[in-house]
């Protein structure tokens, strides 16, 4: 579990450093502020042995490697760079609860290398001729540094056309902390959350995921996951003569879903959701909450949650008060000039605001 | 629901309601724009307040002055340092003085009523504006009346009185805060120089 967190040069940041991390951390802030930056950077600590959850992390905002102009030089993960300066790497480091580091180093590399084939830029196999350069574009590759106390270790991830490739130079890596990214956006097709609640089922484990999905559908007896048209479905068992897909149940419950399940999948690890509220009526903020916070403290669970909702954060804290120990910290980003810096709220400074009734996302 | 954060440059802060009312009905007659008046829910929330409103990204973008106006009750000196204690805590630099802002960002200005000096609440200067006015005898003699008859003197007097006082007005019932802006009270009145003092130092 981390205790605090520092990111350096990614994205929006220039130098920022969350502390005093609790359990459950809430996060809040404008748009633009760098709430999902923030999570994809701790993402990319917890696997800092990965290199392709920097692609991943662009996938899940829609980018894709093709929509980088090797051409130019341009590489996918150029944009997780700060300012797009690629000639200063990002740097992450985290201490953990008991005192122990762990850092990343993100370099971009030019390789002298040959990309390959040109015509595989198009996809279509053909060779593209209408364009002809004086010189073939440098390979375009990304370093990992990364290490802790006890060790380090480095990974490259190279691009050539539209393929990459992965070169290990050492392997004495740290184990990647176990650690789950929950987007935003529930559209139901994915299969993330039925493979993970089939996991859970044949574990025996799945009881506290169909409990947690119960508070926003009290009709709900049982999940299952079901083959439909070769694939897998989650289906809820509301008591019609039928079961339903989950999807049919709305977002709210997938979302909560989402979240049970990657609590429950990963336990002593970190579970990162964007925008937790999204889908949810105000009136489950509470119930929610207080399930979700006690299968994490529970499961040795770290959760990080972006939220825009005052009432989320209300709920969190009223939750968070029932508890015997500290719990929740709530940290707001604030877009200053060039940088962005988090400001953490302590339990007497929050409780006040929230019972002033003042702004404080 | 309507959540605070400062618009204006001149936040004051108040213990409450009433004062919430009564300030800015006061800094429109004074003619002094662009002050903004906020209630801390009472003095033993002071700390935790300032805490969270220091902390607010409008506060720090937009803030350049900020007042705490707090009743002085049976220990102006013990007030004073209360309110001191809870910027300090909030990382404010407080003024050094009474009468005196403080130096840094956000300039920091305190008054505890009724004058800096004297025991008392706003009820005091409240009732010390009235002086002359011959109501006031009428309600002397209502409380004199009273303790005649064996009834206990109320803890606060002078709020006792301001609200008999009010109670002799066409529209009885309301408060001090609800009677401010209607000319009830005369702002120009030497018991209300240091609260005007305060407000145009900000």
């Amino acid at each position: 579990m981390y205790r605090s967190i520092r990111i350096r040069r990614f994205r929006c940041f220039r130098d920022i450093t969350l502390d005093k991390l609790l359990p459950v951390n809430l996060i809040a802030g404008h748009n633009n502020a760098g709430k999902t930056a923030l999570l994809e950077a701790i993402l990319l600590h917890c696997g800092a042995t990965d290199p392709e959850l920097v692609l991943r992390i662009n996938v899940s905002r829609g980018m894709r490697i093709q929509h980088a102009d090797t051409t130019k030089g341009q590489a996918p993960w150029d944009c997780i760079f700060h300012n797009l300066d690629c000639s200063n790497p990002v740097e992450i480091s985290g201490v953990d609860v008991d005192g122990k580091s762990r850092w990343l180093k993100l370099i971009s590399l030019s390789k002298g290398f040959s990309t390959g084939d040109i015509g595989d830029r198009n996809g279509t196999g053909e060779p593209a001729y209408s364009h002809i350069a004086s010189s073939k574009p440098r390979g375009l590759a990304l370093r990992l540094e990364y290490g802790s106390e006890e060790s380090t270790g480095q990974v490259d991830l190279e691009l050539r056309g539209n393929k990459t490739y992965m070169a290990h130079v050492d392997d004495s890596a740290p184990p990647p902390l176990p650690a789950i990214f929950i987007a935003s956006h529930w559209r139901g097709e994915g299969n993330d959350v039925v493979e993970r609640f089939s996991k859970l089922s044949i574990e025996r484990r799945a009881q506290p995921v169909v409990d947690v999905a119960r508070l926003l559908e009290p009709r709900l007896r049982d999940l299952s996951v079901n083959v439909q048209s070769g694939s897998p479905v989650l289906w809820a068992d509301v008591g019609l003569p039928e079961l339903l897909p989950i999807q049919y149940l709305g977002d709210g419950i997938g979302r909560a879903l989402s979240l049970a399940a990657g609590i429950a999948t990963f336990p002593d690890g970190i579970v990162l959701v964007d925008e937790v509220d999204a889908g949810l009526h105000h009136s489950a903020f509470y119930r929610l909450w207080k399930a979700i916070v006690e299968l994490a403290t529970k499961l040795n669970v770290q959760l990080f949650a972006t939220t825009h909702s005052h009432e989320c954060l209300v709920a969190a804290r009223k939750v968070a008060q029932e508890f015997a120990f500290p719990v929740l910290r709530f940290h707001r980003l604030d877009r200053i000039d060039d940088n962005v810096e988090a400001v953490t709220y302590d339990d007497e400074g929050l409780d006040a605001a929230i019972a002033a009734d003042l702004e404080v996302r | 629901m309507q959540l605070f954060e400062p618009t204006r440059p001149k936040l004051i802060l108040v213990e409450g309601r009433e004062e919430e009312l009564f300030i800015p009905a006061f800094l429109k007659h004074l003619k002094l724009p662009g002050i903004e008046t906020k209630s801390f829910g009472g003095k033993t929330n002071l700390g935790p307040f300032l805490k969270g409103l220091v902390r607010q990204a409008s506060f720090r973008r937009r803030v350049e002055s900020l007042g705490v106006v707090r009743d002085a009750d049976e220990n102006p000196a013990a007030a004073w340092d209360s309110v001191i204690g809870a910027m300090q805590r909030a990382e404010l630099q407080p003024p050094e003085e009474p009468g005196e802002p403080g130096k840094g960002r956000p300039r920091t200005n305190v008054l505890i009523m009724p004058d800096g000096v004297r025991p008392g609440m706003l009820e005091d200067a409240c009732l010390e504006s009235l002086r002359g006015n011959p109501v006031l005898e009428c309600v002397d003699k209502l409380f004199e009346c009273a303790q005649e008859l064996g009834e206990p003197l109320p803890k606060s007097l002078p709020k006792a009185k301001v609200y008999a006082f009010l109670a002799t007005r066409q529209n009885p019932g309301r408060r001090i805060g609800e009677t401010a802006g209607s000319g009830v009270w005369p702002f120009d009145s030497p018991a209300f120089q240091p609260l005007q003092r305060f407000l145009c130092s900000l």
